[in-house]
């Protein structure tokens, strides 16, 4: 039994891969985690008063995203763990595959007008990640 | 290549400016405009750009041109007197200290405030007042934002309600945009509410030494309007998404948003609670003392750290101390575009626009800021506008009332609205957003801040019309 | 790659306009405005306290026939006024001067005068003096600057809380109490700003960022690492090269960041070397106060001493660091003598693992950074020495070497601004503003004058007095807020005491307030800054560990600093 870590971000957009993962995870009988990463780094161009805890009021906001996800996988039988990390997207993916051991990474197809990457940013980061870690890295 | 390109612009976009104003020089006769002018009108055109394109930090920006009026005071001055603009002394008495006080009160203020999860407990009841009427929970989400953003930063409001936000919109099965755009646009509006509400309302009310009674029943009356209007836009804009929201989530779900607001330090909360509501009251006495709203929020916060007592490595951690130099380097190269005559050569050009007469005059203030904030940075522009109002109110007739620092008010605050550049709160929005994986267009941000602007703009244009 | 070509090309964007800017500014070369003043009646004059300090801010007005106030005006900076009158026939004109905490003066206009006035000629009074008053404004600038003081030391609250603390009281008092007594009323605001001196705050502001950018090279724990090799496993000479670099790394950089750098890798050499880290520690944190005071830059006193009485870097450089190196000689002697058994106990040899280890943490991390940071620094340098020939104020300086770092070397600019300690910096805006009220009230003028009475103009035991209190005190108290208190009261004593015009009290505060500093845990921030970290280590340096060292050092190097001074003023 294998272990699947599928990255996430919530949103109408990530439902789909969401979905995919779960489905994955049913068809290879695996243990399935989905992972949000919180990072801020999109404030650092403004100089208003940030005098909030941004980043842990976000990783309330992950886990409730992740709560949602694991809704969805329990309606399908599935029991899935789920993990909030803080800091630069690629890096704490890289990280997180490497602690959860996990032989498979899951990122999520584009849909939509709403997705936050494009098409070609994940598949860049896609390779970069199996290159790097050594897990199959698969796009759904 | 696109950084390279825009770089090429700026050069382009200075060295027309230049061979504009040489041109205009030339035609007026000449003999008014030294080396010093077009230092220092560069300079702030670099900065601007830097800051509106996003070439880097908006405090380093405004650092680096700080520094450059000095350097090419202090080393070129020395050697050629035309490249004087104006010494370290000078230009600290350009530093409008009042804002810049008022600000470092408030952020102390503000992040004893955001510790206590107050806000996230109110949001929290509205959500269940509403008992899942998306309509109904959307106009008290959106209320709430507008005055809370009266009353705190709106940085602030945005970055305490948005979180939470998208998770309730998440719960009651609506898309997070309907309520978070919305919610946007209302701490914009609501910012021009008080004098403490956001950066344009502070440095103007500041410049004319207005206590917040003052400022506020000026104010207070045209920003509900525009709150109410926006609520009425809202309903129209997103009826169909309000109409079909159902719930699907389960009640294990709402547990944990029930978590998630919960208030966190009661203790503090009272303490703090009890020193601001202390402090409000005496925003609205201070008046009797005349006492400027800086020394009221500075002797607050004093209050409020003594009794505390907060961490203060903490507190270096959460309060943004780099805003003050952000501020401070922006009244520098303002100052430096002042004495070097920049200032008064556009305050002429707009006067010769409006050509003494009132009702144009303030229809500018409002549209000219109006529109080009929903493009451009609007703290530097409300700054270098000042001065600009000042020389209009003192050359027009009839504008001793104040109705142009009014109309800039309004103007660079409702602007902002417009895109997603144009204020810091919508950029924090947009970033809070795409965390959640919802990402904005620049399009999709406009469709919804393209109308209320205009609206809202028009609104105030009336009123000031009307009531000056 | 990005980053760079996008500095060429805002080079680029500079030249341009500067090129522009050059080739056309003979065309339009600024015509100066030529004022003309209008003459007419006028009574010019300066107000002045007992002290001859001019009074700025007072109220002049002119009353007329039957008490109507004809014209009026505020006093300016340097004391001087001028009365605008109107062109009527004066028979009676009386000039009335009223400030608070002050008593009111009436000086009536002789007839002579006002012959000269009808015709319209402008009548220049002498220095008039205003006699200070003690009002209940004073007695609440001075409790509340005790109580700063007071929660300061005892450590009730953090220094920039207490500081704050003291300046909403003193603001408090004025607006509120003001509206109610108008005794009550200290100053203003804007008053209250006027006193913050911004040349030290940005000063400070852009050292923080220079030091942590320097920092981040990893050069000191090099240099510490490089000492022990030096002395090849002699103790006294490793002693006395740590205490070399930690005094000139403090000439040149803040003290406390100095033994920030050298706390964490002295502790190591010394457990390495199987002896007590506090006899390393100690004799640093002494090196580091007694060396910071050669340099304007050094310590966060003199930097408040310079900007104040405006002496440059090279004033500092030329007339202290002679007296500092001499001192410095005496502290090492003494401290090799007083640690002579524990120095001889210790082993001196280690195993090759320990020595690869402290090899490996005394290693440059990065060369590259440090060779751009050594540019600019050294580039500062040149411009700290010269900035007086183009008035440049030490403040632009450090601020221009700040961007320059950020642009250039470390493009993290969002964590560098978070590396400035930004409480220490409110904490002075605070602090300059307690002392301005006391000023304001004429506390100081009372010291100074009971000060210049003790001494009764005698420039050597004016010396003496100053040195001596300013160690004994700061001993005490924290050496900053004493020096910022003091700047007046030198200023005074500066003007009035023959001999002193050469600055020398100025000289003499600075080496008194930073050796005084030695004396005890709680005189100087780096004693306390050290000792958290050894605490944390595990070492804990106590107050009698400490003053058992800290005070006979400080006698020594204070006697060799009072010799110095007499010796070259």
């Amino acid at each position: 039994m294998g272990k699947i870590l599928c990255a996430t971000r919530g949103g109408a957009a990530s439902r789909a891969s969401q979905d995919a993962a779960i489905a994955l995870a049913q068809e290879r009988g695996d243990e399935l985690i989905f992972l949000y990463v919180v990072d801020i780094s999109f404030l650092n161009q403004t100089a208003a008063p940030l005098v909030v805890d941004v980043e842990s009021r976000l990783e309330k906001m992950g886990r409730f995203q992740l709560a949602m996800a694991q809704e969805r996988a329990a309606a399908q039988g599935i029991s899935a763990g789920a993990l909030v990390r803080r800091g630069q997207l690629r890096a704490e993916l890289l990280a997180a595959a490497r602690e959860t051991e996990a032989d498979l990474v899951l990122l999520g197809h584009p849909v939509g007008t709403e997705a936050v990457f494009d098409e070609a940013a994940i598949q860049s980061l896609a390779t970069s990640l199996a290159r790097e870690s050594g897990v199959k890295v698969r796009v759904v | 290549m696109k950084r390279i390109a825009l770089c090429a612009l700026a050069v382009l976009g200075l060295v027309s400016l230049f061979a504009g104003i040489w041109w205009l020089n030339g035609r007026s006769g000449g003999g008014r405009y030294g080396t010093s002018f077009f230092v220092s009108a560069g300079i702030f055109v670099f900065v601007f750009a830097a800051i509106s394109l996003r070439w880097m930090h908006e405090t380093s920006a405004a650092l680096l041109g700080a520094v450059s009026v000095w350097l090419f005071h202090y080393v070129a001055g020395t050697f050629f007197p035309t490249f004087q603009i104006l010494d370290f002394e000078e230009s600290m008495r350009f530093v409008d200290w009042n804002v810049i006080f008022l600000i470092l009160g408030m952020m102390i203020f503000m992040a004893m405030f955001s510790e206590t999860g107050i806000f996230n407990w109110l949001a929290f009841r509205a959500f269940r007042l509403a008992r899942g009427n998306a309509w109904l929970l959307g106009m008290a989400l959106i209320l709430l934002t507008g005055i809370v953003s009266a009353f705190l930063n709106d940085v602030t409001a945005i970055l305490l309600l948005v979180p939470l936000s998208i998770e309730i919109a998440e719960t009651v099965g609506i898309h997070p945009l309907a309520y978070v755009i919305p919610e946007v646009l209302a701490s914009n509006i609501g910012g021009a509410a008080t004098i403490i509400g956001d950066p344009p309302s502070t440095i103007v009310g500041s410049h004319l030494g207005l206590s917040f009674v003052d400022y506020m029943v000026n104010m207070v009356f045209i920003s509900a309007i525009c709150l109410v209007v926006l609520l009425v836009l809202t309903t129209g804009l997103y009826w169909r998404a309000f109409s079909t929201a159902r719930q699907r989530t389960s009640p294990a779900l709402v547990a944990q948003l029930e978590a998630d607001a919960r208030i966190t330090d009661n203790r503090l909360l009272k303490k703090t609670a009890l020193v601001g509501l202390a402090t409000i009251v005496l925003f609205f006495v201070g008046d009797q003392f005349g006492m400027p709203p800086s020394v009221i929020a500075l002797v607050g916060a004093a209050v409020l750290i003594t009794w505390v007592r907060p961490d203060m490595h903490r507190m270096l951690r959460e309060v943004d101390w780099t805003t003050l130099v952000f501020f401070i380097g922006i009244f520098v190269i303002v100052g430096a575009l002042e004495a070097t005559g920049v200032i008064g050569w556009i305050a002429d050009a707009i006067a010769h626009l409006a050509g003494d007469n009132l009702t144009t005059a303030t229809v500018l203030m409002v549209w000219i800021p109006g529109a080009a904030s929903g493009i451009v940075a609007n703290i530097p522009f409300t700054v270098a506008a000042l001065p600009i109002a000042d020389f209009l109110t003192a050359s027009i007739n009839g504008a001793g009332n104040l109705v142009l620092y009014w109309a800039l008010v309004l103007g660079a605050d409702l602007g902002g609205n417009a895109t997603y550049l144009g204020s810091a709160p919508n950029i924090v929005a947009i970033g809070l957003l795409a965390q959640a994986g919802y990402r904005v267009s620049f399009g999709r941000f406009m469709r919804d801040g393209v109308p209320v602007t205009i609206v809202t703009l028009a609104l105030a244009t009336l009123w000031l019309l009307l009531h000056y | 790659m990005q980053r760079s070509r996008f500095a060429i090309l805002m080079g680029l964007a500079l030249v341009i306009i500067v090129g522009m800017a050059w080739a056309l500014s003979p065309v339009w070369a600024q015509e100066a405005a030529v004022g003309s003043e209008q003459p007419g009646p006028g009574v010019a004059g300066r107000v002045i306290d007992p002290l001859g300090e001019p009074v700025h801010d007072a109220d002049v007005i002119a009353v007329g026939r039957e008490g109507q106030p004809v014209a009026e005006t505020t006093s300016q900076g340097d004391g001087s006024f001028l009365l605008d009158l109107p062109l009527q026939d004066y028979d009676t004109l009386v000039v009335e001067i009223e400030r608070p905490h002050y008593v009111s003066r009436e000086i009536p206009i002789d007839p002579a005068a006002l012959a000269e006035l009808n015709s319209a000629q402008a009548v220049r009074l002498p220095a008039i003096e205003l006699e200070r008053r003690i009002t209940p404004g004073f007695w609440v600038a001075t409790l509340s600057f005790v109580l700063v003081l007071l929660l300061i030391a005892l450590e009730k609250l953090h220094k920039t809380t207490a500081a704050l603390l003291g300046v909403a009281l003193v603001l408090g008092a004025s607006f509120v109490g003001g509206a109610i007594n108008p005794d009550l009323f200290i100053f203003d605001f804007e008053r209250a700003l006027s006193y913050v001196d911004f040349d030290v705050i940005f000063l400070v502001m852009g050292m923080m960022i220079v030091i942590a950018v320097i920092e981040e090279t990893g050069i000191f724990q090099w240099l510490a690492y490089q000492s022990y090799r030096l002395s090849r496993g002699r103790i006294w000479l490793l002693v006395t090269i740590l205490m070399a670099i930690t005094s000139v790394a403090s000439a040149l950089l803040d003290n406390v960041t100095t033994m920030l750098l050298m706390t964490p890798i002295s502790i190591q050499i010394a457990l390495t070397l199987g002896m007590n880290p506090l006899a390393l520690l100690i004799p640093e944190i002494l090196a580091s106060n007694v060396g910071g005071i050669s340099t304007l830059i050094g310590t966060p006193t003199n930097i408040l001493i310079g900007s104040y009485a405006g002496l440059g870097f090279n004033d500092f450089l030329i007339n202290l660091t002679p007296g500092v190196l001499a001192s410095l000689l005496g502290l090492t002697i003494f401290i090799v003598l007083r640690y002579r058994k524990s120095y001889a106990a210790a082993g001196g040899q280690l195993s090759d693992a320990m020595r690869q280890r402290l090899k490996e943490s005394g290693r440059i991390t990065q060369p590259a950074k440090l060779r751009k940071a050594g540019v600019i620094f050294g580039f500062m340098l040149v411009l700290f020495v010269t900035g007086d020939a183009f008035h440049l104020v030490p403040a632009v300086t450090a601020i221009l070497g700040a961007v320059a770092m950020l642009l250039w070397v470390s493009p993290n600019i969002e964590e560098m601004l978070h590396v400035v300690d930004w409480t220490t910096l409110v904490f002075f805006i605070a602090l300059f503003m307690a002392v301005g009220a006391l000023q304001e009230v004429g506390l100081i003028g009372i010291i100074a004058t009971a000060i210049g009475n003790l001494v009764g103009g005698n420039l050597v035991a004016t010396i003496l007095v100053l040195v001596w209190s300013a160690a004994l005190l700061s001993g005490v108290i924290d050496n900053i807020p004493f020096a910022a208190t003091m700047l007046p009261v030198v200023a005074y004593l500066t003007r009035t005491v023959p001999g002193a015009e050469s600055g020398v009290l100025w000289y003499a505060l600075s080496v008194g307030a930073a050796m005084g500093g030695n004396s005890t845990l709680i005189g100087a921030s780096p004693n306390l800054v050290t000792a958290g970290i050894s605490e944390r280590a595990g070492y804990r340096i106590t107050y009698l560990d400490f003053l058992k060292v800290g005070f006979p050092a400080t006698i020594v190097t204070v006697i060799i600093g009072t010799i110095w001074l007499l010796i070259r003023f």
